[in-house]
């Protein structure tokens, strides 16, 4: 009989999805899936996930392949195995030592705040402008693509 | 004044007519006495719910197994009426009775309490149903060997199936699964569809392993399961259909009695 619980959608490994993924809870793709990802609450991509979409969610928590833009409106936490090749707009981001990003990375204006220069800075900070440092482990470039 | 309706198969088992016995002390200790009619082969349940309805009986009380059950309320629904429905299971393991929070022990008590519930329905392929849908690969054929042979090597063969899933109609899925089984999510108004694929199991009888099922679990409102070949689909315990499958959630209601047990708010 259903759980009704907590409605949290799960792609096993083994799935392929095409198409539209919506959900109003949180999401677990531990396969593959083409289209467009969106939720209301947290993405997890499971360390053999391969995703060939944009992702919209709340939260995000990237352990496997992702190509495409990540829309986050919370935190992002790239873990070591994880592989982006997209944009990610998000709040706040955290990337582990081995994950790879290739895109551009924009976090919201939660950074003017703590920001020395708050008054003088565009409120939506670059990874190649002055902000305080995100945190990341590894080494950064400062042009479009960003790996670790 | 209450309708109670009994299943034909209480005379199956003795085990069930002392059921039976004890619910009807039950009730005349209660007083929740009411008429009482009888499944036949020339009366059947969805007659004896229409003549509830014409006499205004209220509530209908189901005694009997889970099929019974969902008859009647798949009749209900079907003629849109708002009478009121009650189980009292005669199985142990009824998983109507647990959805409900139903046991053959406490039936009455929770009838006299009377804790009324309007319920959405789900429908499959026209059927009404309450607790499941569902559709798995059928078994393949035995192997051919000598009867020794198949005693020691005992192998599960793969009985998959790709079945093509269209959910809320944005997405498909297509993998190799073993069944699609689609349960009303009553809270939620939404519909609970889990895929299950078991990898194989291989190995001698000691040393087989036991299976892993890969669990998949979405929740569309609607949802349409096709096969390459036609395949048996269980809408509450009959097979009464086959795939394509077509599932939605309905917005027909019925009230039904319930247990604080119940599976869902």
């Amino acid at each position: 009989m259903s759980n009704e619980g907590s409605p949290e959608t799960i792609v096993g490994a083994s799935l392929k999805v095409e198409g539209v993924l919506k959900s109003e809870g949180d999401l677990r793709i531990d396969g593959e899936v083409k289209g467009t990802i969106s939720t209301k609450g947290t993405v997890s991509v499971g360390e053999n996930a391969r995703i060939e979409a944009d992702i919209n969610a709340a939260a995000a928590i990237v352990s496997g392949n992702v190509k495409g833009n990540l829309n986050i409106t919370g935190k992002t936490s790239l873990k070591k195995t994880a592989s982006v090749k997209g944009n990610i707009s998000t709040q706040q981001i955290e990337i582990e030592a081995g994950a790879h990003l290739v895109g551009k990375c924009n976090t919201e204006s939660a950074q003017k705040n703590n920001s020395p220069h708050a008054d003088d800075q565009q409120t939506k900070g670059r990874a190649n402008q002055e902000i305080p440092p995100i945190k990341i482990a590894g080494q950064l470039n400062h042009k479009e693509s960003v790996s670790v | 004044m209450y309708f109670y309706i009994y299943d034909s198969s209480i005379e199956e088992k003795k085990e069930y007519a002392h059921v039976v016995a004890r619910m009807e002390t039950e009730i005349n200790n209660l007083g929740l006495t009411g008429e009482r009619t009888k499944i036949t082969s020339l009366k059947k349940i969805d007659q004896l719910v229409l003549e509830a309805i014409q006499k205004k009986y209220e509530p209908i009380v189901i005694v009997g197994r889970d099929q019974s059950f969902s008859e009647a309320a798949s009749c209900l629904a079907k003629h849109g009426q708002k009478n009121t429905l009650a189980f009292v299971p005669i199985e142990k393991k009824s998983v109507v009775g647990s959805l409900l929070g139903v046991t053959r022990e406490n039936a009455i008590t929770i009838l006299s309490r009377r804790t009324i519930k309007k319920v959405l329905l789900a429908r499959a392929n026209g059927h009404y149903f309450l607790s499941r849908v569902s559709c798995h690969a059928e078994p393949p054929k035995p192997a051919a060997a000598p009867g020794f042979l198949k005693r020691i090597f005992k192998k599960n063969a793969q009985n998959f199936f790709v079945p093509r899933i269209v959910i809320d109609d944005d997405c498909v899925i297509e993998s190799k699964i073993n069944s699609v089984d689609v349960f009303p999510g009553f809270s939620i108004n939404k519909l609970k569809i889990k895929l299950d694929k078991a990898d194989t199991q291989r190995g001698w009888r000691i040393t087989k392993k036991k299976a892993q099922v890969e669990q998949s679990v979405f929740w569309p409102r609607q949802a349409l399961i096709n096969s390459p070949k036609p395949l048996p689909v269980w809408i509450d315990g009959r097979q009464i259909s086959r795939t394509p499958l077509k599932v939605s959630l309905t917005k027909r209601q019925i009230n039904l009695i319930v247990g604080p047990q119940r599976r869902f708010s």
